[in-house]
This record gives structure tokens, sequence and C-alpha cells, in this order.
């Protein structure tokens, strides 16, 4: 029997989302003080506007459903995925006030691009926004792939329900005993590693001739983009304006780094150094980078424009990582993908980018973990098949520790992966509903539900709208992977049909 | 058990090295598949 949400629910779910409305306000002081420094005066009154709207419905919110009640694990669920549609509502009001944006709607594209570490941008004129607003786009995607949620309850210090919440964000595994503290080292590890990855970038971009303030916001700005395997950039031609290899071999670096689970980096942090070499999502990884690689080298090779080992390397492999690890960086124009590139090389690509990196890290698809467990599976299937008695094997795996492959993790494997397919194909029949070929609807689909960002020209300000907001749906759910939006869905079904 | 803090520091730095080595691992991988295949294809 399903149970209609009382009114104690709904004064749950809008007190803690008020909390959130607190937290973007907040998050804008950035951005203002960004404004400020460089003389923007009228990106400093599109920060003050959004402040203030969000503040002024943060206290409304707080005031009507103001409650000491214990937050309980189906409403932290449907609280997640609610706060990153009112997360990207309240981000978009800055950004649709500067200008570079046609409607609402493209700067709701926009800031859910970023928040689910997209990186598809509707951005008009990309490359005279305002310093301001540049940093509101990649600081929203650095907050995005930490955890919306997560990181205002860091700010606010609370600790009940947060489980439901640190799960809802698709994190599955508590790295430490409670959440904050798993919270707070996934914090520490992200600015360690955009710090390391800033300096290298600064040095970089001032050796290439930008200038050394210019250089110091576009270093951080990639680095937190690239760490959180983002890809969004300052310039719309993206890391291709810099044209410098070295840089080009730090965002490899960024990118595959971010896109190596939490957990292993606490236990190889912490003296566990074998861990990555015997974990099997890092060996999937491996192997998938270089299975996808090869199908992507040899399309490179059969179209002979990449005819050398240093121009296959960053054009070819640059963007199999950036798909991969679901960034999104490109060195090329997006219509050459499917003007200049051969098919087998953006199948390549695609199947990278379906796959995504590890669990638990900041990037999208299935991830490399499901795919061993599904592969596991197979493989304990085709055994049994084959032996002669009725023979049980029992499979295991080795995660951070040594795990025995149950049938509810096998379960859990597939019936994710299954709604990735879902949702890869939703995206490409809408697509060809419009009129783009198959493999363009399934390149910008997949690109867009494994929140990679790479184009091949679809996603622009003049798309059809309902295409956007598939696309804004596809960024969501893929990010928040499902589980908190069947809570959603549960919750309006259950409003509607629900007994009393 | 409590580690001291120059173990905790040791331990860190060895497991930064130990990531940073697998990042090393797949881009002179991914360099040496490039020059196999691009001698294969000739």
């Amino acid at each position: 029997m399903i149970l209609r949400p009382t009114l104690n629910d709904i004064k749950i779910i809008g007190f803690y989302l008020s909390k959130i409305m607190i937290g973007i306000a907040i998050a804008m002081i950035v951005p203002f003080f960004v404004s400020i420094i460089y003389k923007e005066w009228n990106p400093c009154l599109d920060y003050l506007i959004g402040i203030f709207f969000s503040l002024s419905l943060a206290f409304i919110v707080n005031f009507l459903c103001y409650t000491k009640k214990k937050l309980l694990f189906k409403n932290a669920l449907i609280i997640t995925s609610l706060s990153w549609l009112v997360a990207m509502f309240l981000s978009a009001i800055p950004l649709f006030f500067s200008n570079h944006f046609y409607s609402y709607l493209d700067a709701c594209f926009e800031t859910m691009s970023g928040f689910a570490t997209t990186g598809l941008s509707l951005a008009c004129d990309l490359d005279h926004l305002a310093m301001g607003h540049n940093m509101w786009r990649h600081f929203i995607m650095f907050i995005g792939g930490q955890g919306i949620v997560i990181g205002v309850l860091l700010v606010i210090g609370k600790t009940t329900g947060a489980l439901g919440m640190y799960i809802g964000e698709a994190r599955e595994e508590k790295i430490l005993p409670n959440i904050l503290g798993t919270a707070k080292f996934i914090w520490i590890v992200s600015i360690f590693y955009v710090a390391l990855s800033s300096i290298f970038l600064w040095i970089s971009f001032c050796k290439g001739g930008l200038k050394w303030d210019l250089s110091l916001f576009h270093s951080i700005w990639i680095a937190m983009a690239g760490w959180d395997t983002g890809g969004f950039g300052p310039q719309s031609q993206n890391i291709l304006f810099y044209h410098n290899f070295w840089a080009e071999v730090i965002i490899i670096v960024t990118m595959l780094t971010g896109a190596i689970n939490f957990a292993l980096h606490y236990v190889v942090w912490n003296g566990t150094k074998k861990e990555i070499y015997k974990n099997i999502e890092i060996k999937i990884f491996v192997m998938t980078i270089f299975f996808t690689f090869f199908i992507t080298l040899i399309g490179l090779i059969k179209m002979a424009d990449y005819n050398n080992t240093l121009i296959l390397f960053r054009k070819g492999f640059f963007h199999l990582i950036s798909a991969h690890t679901g960034t999104g960086y490109g060195t090329l124009y997006a219509t050459q993908f499917s003007k200049n590139w051969t098919q087998l090389a953006t199948y390549g690509l695609i199947i990278a980018m379906g796959i995504g990196g590890c669990a638990c890290s900041t990037t999208g698809g299935i991830k490399t973990l499901r795919i061993g467990i599904i592969l596991k599976v197979f493989y304990q299937q085709i055994k049994t098949t084959i032996s002669s008695d009725m023979s049980i094997f029992i499979s295991k795996i080795h995660h951070i520790k040594n795990l025995i492959l149950d049938d509810a993790m096998a379960k859990n494997a597939l019936l994710i992966t299954f709604c990735y397919f879902i949702i890869y194909f939703l995206g490409t029949i809408v697509g060809m509903f419009y009129n783009y070929s198959f493999i363009d609807s399934l390149f910008e689909s997949t690109s867009a539900a494994a929140n990679v960002g790479l184009s091949c020209g679809i996603t622009t300000p003049s798309m059809p709208c309902l295409l956007k907001i598939i696309y804004i749906f596809e960024m969501w759910a893929g990010r928040l992977e499902f589980v908190s939006i069947f809570a959603f869905i549960g919750f309006f079904v259950a409003l509607i049909k629900g007994k009393k | 058990m409590k580690i001291s803090k120059q173990k905790q520091f040791k331990n860190f730095i060895l497991g930064f090295l130990t990531e940073l080595s697998f990042n090393a691992f797949i881009i002179i991988g991914s360099l040496i598949l490039i020059f196999i295949v691009l001698k294969l294809s000739k």
C-alpha cells in the first residue's frame, strides 16, 4: 500500500531545501567578489539580485516549513533530487541577466550542465563573458562535482539524515565512519589536486604568453573543471585556444586523477599503495581506456589526416581520456567529430563516454565498477552453464577489500546500467525526431547523460526547446544515478494516488 | 592504533606518487599503442 506523504514530510523537505537556497546565496559571494576585483559593475548587480532572490525565497520557505522533526531516509532522497533543480533555477538568475543567454531555459541548461559536471554550453559569445560570470560557471561545476547537498551540509555542520543525501548524490561508499568526515575528505582531496593542477597550468599558460592574472584565473577554472571532470572552459574554443602541449598533458593527468574513486584515494594516501593495482575498477578502467583508444586510433589512422604520434596523442588520446573520464574538454571544433572523424573513431568515443570512470568519483556514465561486476556475473554464468554437475560457483571481486559477488550487487549493477542505456537512447530518439543523424544524436545524448560535455554540434542556442529539456533531464538523472530520481517520482505518485 | 604525523605524511607522499605513476603508465602505454598501430598500418 502506498501512503500519501504527510504535511510533516513536506515541511521537512521544504525546511532542508531552504538551507540549500541559503547555500546557493552564499556561493554567489565568490563571483560577486571576482566582479568587484575586475570592476565589472553590471555582473556585480546580477549577483546581488541572485543573492537577494535566493535569500528571500529561503526565508519564506523556512518560515512556512520550519520544523524540528528528524529527517527520514526517504525524505533525504527527495530533498537531494529537488535540491539539484532548485540550485539550477536559482543559479541561472545571474547568468540570465548577463545577456549571454537567449532565454532563461538556456541559462538553466548552463547551470544544470555545470552542477552535473557535464560541460555542454549554450552561452553566446563566451569569449566576452565577464570574469565574474566565468567564475560562477566554473565554481558551480566545482560544487556539483563534490555534491551540492553534501557541500551545504558541510558548511552548516548538519549530520542527521546526511547518509540519505550522500547516497542520493550517487555516492555509495562511506570512506570514513561518519558522513561529515567523508565529505571533508572528499573536499580535501579535491582542493589539493585543484591547487596542484592550477600551479602547473598557471606556469604553462604564462610561458604560453597569457597575462599573469588571466593565466591565474584560467588555470584555476580549468583545474576545477578538469578535476571535477566537468569540461567548462573560459573560451569558446575550449582547450584548443591555448595550443599548449604541456597544458594538455597536465589536463590529462588532472582528468585521470579526478576519475579515480575517492575511497581509493583514501586507502592509497593511507599506506595501502598496492590497492591501485589490485582494485577491480582500476583494472577495468585501464582495460577500457586501451580498448576504446584502440578503436578510436584505428578510425583516426584510416582517415589519414593524423599521421604522426604527437598529433594522434593530442587529438586522439586527449579526446578519448576527456570522453572516458566524462570531462568533455576538447582540442577540436565541435563539428569536426561529425564532419572529419570516421564513424569508427566516433563510436570509440561514444563507448568511452557511455562507460565513464570509477564509482564514487566526479565522473558520470555507467562506471567501471559496474562493468566489472557485470563481466564477473557473465563469467560466473558461463562457468555454471558449462560445468557438468550442479556446482555453485562463488565469485569474488576486489574493491578496497575482497567482496563476495552476491545477487543484490549484480542486480543493482544491471539495473543502473539498464537505466543508463534507456536515457542514452531517449535522447537519441528525440534527436532523430529533429532530423539529426543517428550517430550525432547518440553522441550528443550519451555526452549529456554520461555528464561528458563533448559536442558534435547539436548543442547550440538554436536547438529545439524539447531537446534542451531532455538534455537537462539526462544530465540531472545521469549525475544522480537514478536512485533519488526514482524516490522523486515515487513521491509525486504517492501524493496523487497514496492512501491517507 | 595511532599513526605518527611523520608516518602519515610519508604515506601521503608515497600514495600521491603511486597515483602519479598510474597516470604515467596510462600516458606511456597510449604512446606505445600509437607507435605500434602506426608502424603496423604503414
